[in-house]
C-alpha cells in the first residue's frame, strides 16, 4: 500500500490528462444543454474528431490544423443535429443516436487509408515554468501537453460566458424558458443552434486529443465510449464546468488507479479493476441523484423543441 | 407538429439511409484479388481488413509470398468476413466457386469451419490459432514464446532497473506462456531480472494499453512486452524514455528510440509445406504448433542503437533454439516456489497447453 501512495502524484497526473478528451466534450454538452438541447451524439462526433484529425495532421503536419479540422467536423455534426432538432423540431435523441451511428461508420471509411500510420506532429507536454518546480501539485497540473491546459483554462471560462455574459444569458433563457426569452425577443432559435454546434465542436477537439495527444495513430473506435462518460459527467455536474472539471479528473484518475493497483500488485481480479472507471461515475450519479431528491436540477426546457404556436 | 410530420418522418429515413450507406461498404466482403488459370485456387478469409498491421496483415503479406514463391496456387483475400453466420455463407460461396482449400483466419470461424467442411468433404480447410482437426479440416498457431524468450534475453541485457513489465490481453494459456518465456530468457543473462504483468482484459483499447504501460513504467519497468494490438505500448515507452518489444507486425515505425525488437508472425513457414503437401496429396490434417525452426514465427530486425556484443549473445540463444533446445527446460520453479519442471526435464507441446502458473521471478 506504501508502494500506492508513492505513486499518488502520477496518478493524479494522469488522471489530469486522461480525463481531458471527456472534459472538453463534456464542456461543450454544458453549452449545449443549457440552451435546451440534449445532443447524445458525442461518442459519434469525438470518433469522427479523432479521424479528421488524423487525416489532416498527416497532410499537413500540424498538430493545430488536425485539432481546427476536428472542431470544423464537430462543428458541422453539431450543425447537423441542430437542423433536425430546431428546424425540423425532430426527436433529439433519435437525432443524437444517428450521429453515433453516422460517426463510428463514416470514421471507419474514412479511416481507411490512414490505418496503421503513425502520426509524428504532436502536441507534447511542456512543464510551464516555474509553476511546473512548486511542490506536489507540480507535476500533477503543470506538466502537461496544451490541450490539458486548454481543457482546464476553458472550463472557468464557460462558467464565466454562462453566468456573466449577455450571450451566456440568452443560452441559459433559452433552455429555462424558451417562451420567456421569445416575448422578450430573444432568437431562441439561433443561439440554440450557436450552442450546439458550439458542443460539437468541443467534442470535437476532446477526440482530436486522443490521436494528437495520448496514441499517435488512427484505430478504429479509438474513443472506445468517452461519448457516454463525457454525458455522464454533465450530469453528475449538474450542468455546472467547474463540477465537469471535476468529473473528468475523477474519471481519469479511477482509470490510472486501476491499472496501478495491478502493477504494485494489490490482489484485486484485473476484470474488476477494469471495472471501476465505469463504476465511478455510476456510483456518484446514484448519489447526486438521490441528494437531489427530485429536485429540478436541468435545464427545464432540456430536450423539448420550441414552438411559437404551441406557447 | 403533424405539419411537419412527413417530413420528419422522410428525414428521419434519409439519416437511417446514409448511415446505412455509409457502413455497408465497410462490412461488405471486399476481393483483394483474383486470377485464371488451372491452379490450386486458395481462398484466405479475413475478420477484419488487412489494413490493421497487426495479425491479418501479417497473414496477407504471407499469403502473398506463397503465391509468389509455389506456381501451383492462386490465391485471394476475402476481407470484413463477419464472424457470425454470414461466414458459413461465405465459406460456402468459395466451395462453389471452386477453391481448393479454404484458409480461415480466426478463432472465432472455428465451429462454422467445421460445419462447411462437413459438408464438402472435396475441400481442405484451414484454421488457424483453434484446435479443430477433422478428415479435412487443419488448424495451426505460432509458438510466440520462443520468439518472446530471446525477446527476452535482450531485455535481459538492455534493462538497468532490472524490472521488466508486460500488458497482456487476456490471461489465456498462450499468453502465460509468452511472459513466462519472457522472463526466463532475461534471466538467462541476467538473474536479478523480475517481471510484473499487467492484464488489460481486451486485444484491443489504446486508451488502455497506454494507461497499463505507463503504470509498469511508474513501479519500475524499464523493457516492456505486450500481445495487445496498437502501438499504443510502442508510444507510451518512447514518451517516458524506456524500451518495448513490438509484436505481430514491426512496430519500430512508431516508435523508433523505444522498440529493440519484435515477435513478428511470418505464417509463410506454414502455407509453403501445407499447400504443397495439400497438392501432392500427402496432406495429414493435424493441430499444428510451430515455432522459430519452422519460420512461422521470427524477430524483427534490431534497433540500430543496440551494441553489438548484446546483439551477438541473443544470437547464440536463437541459434541453442534452433540447433533444439527447448524454451521450458528444468529446473523450472513457479512464483509460489513449487518445483513446476524438474532438472534435465522439458515441457512437451501437450504440457506447454496446459500451463497456468508463472514462472519465479514474476511480482504478483
Amino acid at each position: 500500500m506504501d508502494a500506492l501512495w508513492g505513486l499518488l502524484p502520477n496518478i493524479l497526473a494522469a488522471g489530469v490528462a486522461a480525463g481531458t478528451p471527456v472534459l472538453l466534450a463534456a464542456l461543450g454538452e454544458i453549452i449545449t444543454e443549457r440552451s435546451g438541447v440534449l445532443n447524445i451524439g458525442l461518442e459519434g462526433i469525438m470518433i469522427m474528431g479523432c479521424v479528421s484529425a488524423v487525416m489532416v495532421t498527416l497532410d499537413l503536419h500540424s498538430p493545430l490544423a488536425g485539432l481546427a479540422a476536428a472542431m470544423a467536423v464537430g462543428g458541422i455534426m453539431g450543425l447537423l443535429h441542430a437542423a433536425f432538432t430546431i428546424t425540423l423540431k425532430g426527436n433529439q435523441i433519435v437525432s443524437g443516436l444517428a450521429l453515433v451511428l453516422l460517426g463510428s461508420g463514416l470514421s471507419t471509411m474514412l479511416g481507411k487509408g490512414v490505418l496503421g500510420q503513425p502520426v509524428f506532429d504532436l502536441f507534447y507536454p511542456e512543464a510551464l515554468p516555474w509553476l511546473a518546480d512548486l511542490p506536489y501539485v507540480g507535476g500533477i497540473f503543470f506538466k502537461h501537453d496544451p490541450l490539458t491546459y486548454g481543457g482546464i483554462l476553458l472550463a472557468p471560462l464557460v462558467w464565466f460566458f454562462l453566468q456573466h455574459t449577455r450571450p451566456g444569458l440568452l443560452v441559459r433563457a433559452a433552455g429555462e424558458s424558451p417562451e420567456t426569452a421569445d416575448s422578450l425577443g430573444a432568437p431562441v432559435a439561433l443561439v440554440r443552434y450557436g450552442a450546439v454546434i458550439a458542443g460539437g465542436a468541443l467534442a470535437g477537439a476532446g477526440g482530436a486529443f486522443l490521436p494528437l495527444v495520448q496514441t499517435p495513430s488512427w484505430v478504429e473506435g479509438m474513443t472506445s465510449g468517452s461519448g457516454w462518460i463525457a454525458l455522464a459527467v454533465v450530469i453528475f455536474a449538474r450542468w455546472d464546468p467547474g463540477k465537469a472539471l471535476l468529473g473528468a479528473w475523477l474519471y481519469g484518475a479511477v482509470q490510472a488507479l486501476g491499472f496501478r493497483l495491478q502493477a504494485v500488485g494489490v490482489p484485486i481480479p484485473s476484470q474488476f479493476l477494469n471495472m471501476l472507471p465505469y463504476l465511478a461515475p455510476i456510483a456518484v450519479l446514484v448519489i447526486t441523484a438521490s441528494r437531489s431528491r427530485g429536485q429540478a436540477i436541468a435545464p427545464r426546457a432540456l430536450g423539448l423543441p420550441y414552438e411559437r404556436e404551441s406557447r | 407538429m403533424p405539419r411537419c410530420l412527413p417530413l420528419l418522418k422522410k428525414l428521419t429515413l434519409a439519416l437511417l439511409l446514409l448511415s446505412l450507406v455509409v457502413s455497408v461498404p465497410a462490412a461488405l466482403a471486399s476481393t483483394v484479388k483474383a486470377e485464371d488459370g488451372k491452379k490450386m485456387k486458395v481462398a484466405f478469409v479475413y475478420a477484419y481488413n488487412i489494413g490493421d498491421y497487426g495479425w491479418i496483415y501479417s497473414h496477407d503479406q504471407a499469403r502473398k509470398k506463397v503465391e509468389e514463391k509455389l506456381g501451383f496456387v492462386q490465391t485471394k483475400g476475402i476481407e470484413n468476413v463477419p464472424k457470425d453466420s454470414n461466414a458459413e455463407r461465405v465459406l460456402t460461396d468459395l466451395v462453389k466457386e471452386g477453391y481448393k482449400v479454404i484458409v480461415c483466419t480466426s478463432y472465432d470461424y472455428q465451429k462454422t469451419t467445421l460445419k462447411v467442411a462437413e459438408k464438402y468433404p472435396e475441400v481442405y480447410f484451414l484454421n488457424s490459432t483453434g484446435s479443430v482437426v477433422a478428415d479435412n479440416v487443419g488448424s495451426y498457431f505460432g509458438k510466440t514464446f520462443e520468439a518472446n524468450y530471446l525477446a527476452g534475453v535482450l531485455a535481459g541485457l538492455m534493462t538497468k532497473t532490472n524490472k521488466l513489465g508486460y500488458v497482456g490481453g487476456n490471461p489465456i494459456n498462450v499468453g502465460i506462456l509468452d511472459v513466462n518465456a519472457f522472463l526466463l530468457g532475461a534471466q538467462q543473462v541476467n538473474p536479478k531480472a523480475e517481471l510484473k504483468v499487467i492484464w488489460i482484459n481486451t486485444w484491443f483499447n489504446p486508451a488502455k494499453e497506454r494507461e497499463a504501460a505507463l503504470s509498469l513504467v511508474d513501479v519500475g519497468a524499464d523493457v516492456l512486452g505486450h500481445d495487445t494490438n496498437t502501438p499504443a505500448i510502442h508510444q507510451a515507452a518512447q514518451s517516458k524514455g524506456v524500451y518495448s518489444i513490438g509484436r505481430n507486425t514491426d512496430m519500430s515505425r512508431f516508435a523508433p528510440k523505444a522498440v529493440l525488437t519484435g515477435i513478428i508472425w511470418t505464417w509463410d513457414g506454414y502455407y509453403e509445406p501445407t499447400l504443397k503437401a495439400i497438392h501432392e496429396g500427402t496432406f495429414k490434417p493435424s493441430a499444428y504448433w510451430g515455432g522459430l525452426q519452422d519460420g512461422v514465427v521470427s524477430m524483427a530486425p534490431y534497433a540500430d542503437f543496440i551494441p553489438a556484443d548484446k546483439i551477438k549473445i541473443v544470437e547464440e540463444y536463437k541459434a541453442k533454439l534452433l540447433a533444439g533446445e527447448p524454451v521450458f527446460k528444468g529446473p523450472i520453479y513457479d512464483n509460489q516456489g513449487k518445483l513446476r519442471v524438474p532438472e534435465g526435464k522439458s515441457l512437451s507441446d501437450d504440457e506447454l497447453r496446459k500451463v497456468d502458473w508463472y514462472v519465479k521471478g514474476i511480482l504478483p
